[in-house]
């Protein structure tokens, strides 16, 4: 049987406003398998980027245990989470969040720099080839169109080799064609790398390509479906 | 340090991320340099000018010989000594005699200066000298040639001695400004003092011990004079002598060094402050760019520890790259200081001493860690969520610490700089205190605007609405803004005062001439005299010297007149009907009908170091005869004048016994001039008056004006770069509060383009909005610099308070012109970058 990689466990995520406590996670509990690549769909407010927030280590939830390999990341404080986020995490935006004073080059070789990865040039050149930006590489990102600027997000999470990729809302700034193009190159990295992906979509079509898709609504998992 | 510090430090700085914290820093380091550098090099040039006018760096005075124990206390520090005996004696050439001022100096004299020497009666082909005259020679003063009707090479008679003249002496360093130097010079060597017989017991010489050396053996004998004087004012010891030193030594140069001094360390202070404001908006809007950044590193497993440890080393950086630029560029900028104070400064500037390097680092370090720091405090704690989630509070160090951070760095600074923690103290009240005000004024300005705006044109509104909506930025640039101009125009009228009080110190009429010593019988033929040479004086004081006896019939001790300069020696006493002009009184009433019994009046610090009050009986003793009074009034008396002052002031009347000498001050053209000796160039009346009345003493006042003129224009034109650097200190603030603000704008003028704008209207709404800002910025700096100005002007310089109405109209102006300026030429990109290109560059 497949070693799970990310288990949920009674996880819930309350908030204090100013004139109640509001709930956005009840009750959830999951199991993900490495290498499988899972969907968690639902509407807005559903509290799927939540979700994905603690599943990758960003938050706390209010109850419940996470676990991330053999870590339990609800038992550690922040310094302990980034330390296992930087052993197994990466991520990809909707907003792309690429560094505007930085060059596609550097934008992804930043955090292999940051882990003190001595190829990360090379690396960084490599999967930019691979998204095909070859020609791009000096090119500020605001002189890269959206399409081009989430390839470039996509060759900095997968350059990392993280064990876990997580993405929210990859094609959400981006048209139909354009958003096609990115989340084929997204399953292809996906595939060569054999990472465990762990994607929020509003796409019908891109949560189709998952092994699982999880749905969420109120802040309750409703179902998972396995293909 | 990792590398990739210095990568992401490098991206950050091509990024153009760092441009406004770097310039910030650099300039604020430039200005402390070169302000340090620029008053550490002057203040020693002047130092070392000013021991040129003692002839040394200490001098011990005395009217007896100098004490064994002054001597071997500077034989123990090693250091280099002359000495001299100063007197009156007639000096006879043929049938010709004058009274002349005799100096006697050894071989050693002049420590520090040079004497100007001339072969040539007309005071050509001046030669420098470092030593006095040989034995059998002497040196004499251009108007003793004129005396004594002599050639160099005449043989002239001192005593019993026959002296060759050799010199004429153009200028000597040590001639002094007083009374003292009456009577034209016949300069000998001491060696030949015994041979002249002139000194004997009951004579009236003058006793100078000269000293130089290095630094630290000066302050070691200094202090430990302080010491033995401190020993002597409670032992029954009478004050025998007295310790000149460059301070005490020529009162209106050292008190123009100080100020000057002063007020170069408050610009350099202003400057800083500026600096430091720019640093700390542009190290806000560096924060806000780098939150993302962090964000992100943070969702890649950075820890906050490692952030932190990136965050210092690069702050390091920073702080050493632009400190050592900024010392770099101050070397540089002093030099133009220099270069601009060229055509004043005579003197070879010493080097500087490490002070000013210190101050740089230090100013640097502390700017960067009261400054930035605080701004960019917060970033490693920053929720890695936050890639998820944009609208995640910042838990910004709060206001209210980061000012806290910033005015203890300042205050570190400023005490550092002033060696003052009251000044310090005072100095960052005042400006808190301004801060505050100006945020409460500025709002209440905001609300008006906003009434005003909502029914005006178009562009007006939106301008206006601007201002309004966006009140928190506003206010932060409004305060930034206003202080920025407010500490400018302080400068402005700082420097105007400065100048203005100097120049009134030295009037049109300044009198050029002093008489001295008219005989009672000769008054009336010397006016005559000067009326016919067609030069006018100031009023005629007769004056007999005299010393003070009892106080209340209470013999004064030996004590308390060892703790007065006023009562351990003769002063000069006059009487008059009116008030001198520059006198004012402070205690007492000036005599207006005739007294019943003798009254007079008393100079205020003689009267405080006496302990006298109004209404004492004095006995006074003028040449052995007693004389009693009633202390009427205390005055004040401004010494600076240039016109006869007196300790004691009778009513008339009172000394018409005692065949008093009078003296009064001449105006004869331009004081400016100096006359350097020479016989040609003395004004008419002076050669008449030497020849028919030879007892009678005229001391030219040229060479003292030019003195001082110097130390001025000196000061005052560094004073002007000065001015320049801290301008652009204010211009960088202006950059960085727009700074702030700038994303915003960008996108909404975009927005407000995509949906049709035209330009016109989008440079009209920036017009109005920055002309607005400026316009309360300027009123509110003109008021804020009118209430600085008051305090400084008060308590800092000493000076009479004045309204400034020109400064409310130049603030008001300048901050229209200005800020419009500035805001739009920082603000070019809203307007002239396409409107899709602008949202790209915001998100």
């Amino acid at each position: 049987m497949t070693q799970s990689i990310l288990r949920a466990h009674g996880v819930s995520k309350r908030v204090s406003t100013a004139d109640q406590d509001l709930t956005i996670l009840d009750n959830v509990s999951l199991d993900i398998k490495l290498g499988e690549s899972v969907a968690i769909i639902g509407p807005s407010g559903a509290g799927k980027s939540t979700l994905l927030g603690l599943l990758a280590g960003l938050d706390t939830p209010s109850d419940g245990q996470i676990w991330m390999g053999d870590h339990e990341i609800t038992a550690t404080n922040e310094e302990g989470r980034a330390a296992i986020r930087a052993e197994m995490v990466g991520f990809v935006f909707q907003t792309f969040q690429l560094l505007g004073s930085l060059t596609a080059l550097e934008n992804v070789s930043l955090p292999m720099e940051l882990s003190g990865q001595r190829d990360a040039r090379e690396r960084a050149v490599e999967y930019l080839s691979k998204v095909g930006l070859s020609a791009r590489l000096t090119h500020y990102p605001k002189q890269l169109s959206g399409g081009e600027q989430q390839r470039v997000a996509l060759a900095r999470a997968f350059a990392c080799s993280p064990k876990i990729l997580f993405a929210d809302e990859p094609t959400g700034n981006l048209d139909q064609a354009t958003g096609l193009k990115i989340s084929d190159l997204l399953f292809d990295l996906n595939q060569q790398t054999d990472t465990t992906l762990v994607l929020v979509t509003h796409e019908p079509r891109l949560a189709q390509r998952c092994q699982s898709i999880i749905t969420i609504d109120d802040g309750r998992l409703l179902s998972r479906v396995d293909s | 340090m990792n590398l990739i510090d210095i990568k992401l430090l490098w991206r950050d700085w091509k990024g153009g991320q760092l441009n406004l914290v770097v310039s910030a820093l650099v300039l604020a380091v430039m200005v402390v340099t070169a302000v340090s550098l620029f008053a550490d090099r002057v203040e020693r040039g002047l130092n070392q000018q000013i021991t040129s006018f003692l002839a040394s760096d200490l001098t011990v005075r005395g009217g007896i010989e100098i004490s064994d124990v002054y001597r071997d206390k500077a034989a123990e520090l090693s250091l280099q000594t002359a000495e001299l005996a100063l007197f009156r004696s007639m000096v006879f050439a043929g049938d010709n005699n004058h009274l002349a001022s005799v100096k006697a100096v050894s071989n050693a004299y002049p420590l520090r200066g040079q004497i100007e020497l001339s072969d040539d009666l007309g005071a050509g082909n001046v030669s420098k000298r470092s030593s006095g005259p040989e034995s059998g020679e002497a040196w004499v003063e251009a108007r003793a040639f004129n005396l004594l009707d002599i050639e160099i090479g005449d043989t002239i008679e001192v005593g019993y001695l026959n002296l060759v003249v050799t010199n004429l002496i153009v200028n000597e360093p040590d001639r002094g400004t007083g009374f003292a130097a009456a009577g034209a010079r016949v300069m000998i060597s001491i060696d030949d003092l015994p041979a002249s017989q002139l000194v004997r017991p009951g004579s009236r010489i003058g006793y100078r011990f000269l000293m130089s050396g290095d630094d630290r053996a000066i302050e070691q004998y200094k202090a430990w004079y302080q010491k033995r004087e401190d020993a002597l004012k409670s032992s029954s010891e009478v004050k025998h002598f007295r310790l000149v030193t460059p301070e005490n030594a020529e009162e209106q140069l050292a008190d123009a060094m100080q100020r000057g001094r002063a007020f170069l360390l408050l610009s350099g202070t202003i400057g800083v402050l500026l600096a430091g404001i720019a640093m700390a908006l542009a190290s806000q809007r560096y924060a806000s760019r780098l939150t993302d950044q962090v964000a992100l590193m943070k969702a890649w497993g950075q820890s906050t520890r490692a952030i932190r440890r990136s965050q210092f080393m690069r702050l390091f950086i920073i702080a050493a790259i632009s400190t050592l630029l900024g010392m770099l560029l101050g070397w540089l900028a002093h030099y133009m200081l220099l270069e601009v104070a060229k055509g004043v400064l005579d003197v070879e500037l010493p080097m500087p001493g490490s002070r000013p390097w210190i101050v740089a680092i230090v100013t640097g370090f502390v700017c960067v860690l009261g400054f930035a720091l605080p701004a960019l405090w917060h970033l490693p704690t920053i929720a890695p969520l936050r890639v998820l989630r944009r609208d995640l509070p910042d838990s910004l160090l709060g206001q209210g610490r980061r000012l806290v951070i910033g005015i203890v760095s300042l205050l570190l600074l400023t005490y550092w700089y002033s060696e003052s923690i009251v000044t310090s103290i005072l100095f960052l009240a005042t400006m808190f205190i301004l801060f505050a005000v100006c945020a409460l004024i500025a709002l209440q300005f905001l609300k008006l605007v906003q009434r005003f705006g909502s029914w005006r044109g178009s562009f007006v509104r939106l301008g206006l609405a601007n201002l309004w909506r966006r009140r928190g930025q506003t206010l932060v640039q409004l305060v930034g803004f206003s202080t920025t101009l407010m500490l400018l125009l302080v400068v402005t009228g700082l420097r105007t005062n400065l100048i203005e009080e100097w120049q009134a110190q030295l009037p049109d009429d300044t009198p050029s001439h002093f008489l001295y010593n008219v005989a009672d019988r000769e008054v009336d033929a010397v006016k005559q005299l000067l009326a016919e040479s067609d030069v006018t004086t100031t009023p005629w004081f007769p004056m007999v010297r005299g010393r003070l006896v009892s106080i209340n019939s209470e013999a004064i001790s030996r004590e308390r007149m060892a703790q007065s300069d006023g009562l351990s020696r003769e002063v000069n006493f006059t009487q008059t009907a009116d008030l001198p002009v520059s006198n004012e009184i402070v205690a007492g009433h000036w005599w207006a009908t005739a007294p019943e019994r003798l009254e007079f009046s008393i100079e205020e610090q003689v009267a405080t170091e006496i302990g006298v009050d109004i209404g004492d009986q004095i006995e006074f003793s003028i040449g052995g005869i007693k004389l009693s009074a009633t202390l009427a009034s205390i005055r004040s008396v401004d010494w600076q004048s240039m016109n006869p002052n007196f300790y004691v002031v009778f009513y008339p009347g009172a000394l018409d016994r005692f065949a008093p000498n009078w003296v009064t001050a001449v105006r004869a053209g331009n004081t400016m001039e100096v006359n350097r000796g020479a016989l040609a160039k003395q004004a008419p009346f002076v050669n008449k008056m030497v020849k028919q009345y030879p007892t009678t003493v005229v001391l030219e006042l040229g060479d003292v004006i030019a003195r001082i003129r110097d130390v001025i224009d000196r000061v005052t034109q560094g004073l002007e770069l000065i001015l320049f650097l801290v301008l652009i200190c204010g211009a960088l603030v202006l950059f960085a509060a727009i700074g702030v603000s700038y994303d915003e704008r960008l996108r909404e003028n975009a927005i407000l383009r995509t949906l049709g704008s035209s330009k016109k209207i989008i440079l009209g709404a920036l017009t109005i909005e920055f002309a607005t800002l400026g316009a309360i910025a300027g009123l509110i700096a003109g008021a804020g610099a009118e209430l600085i100005l008051f305090f400084v002007q008060r308590n800092v310089f000493d000076m009479a308070t004045q309204w400034h109405p020109n400064l409310w109209a130049l603030g008001l102006f300048s901050g229209v012109i200005f800020i419009t300026a500035l805001g739009l030429l920082r603000s070019r990109d809203i307007i002239t970058v396409p409107p899709l290109q602008s949202l790209r560059q915001v998100s």
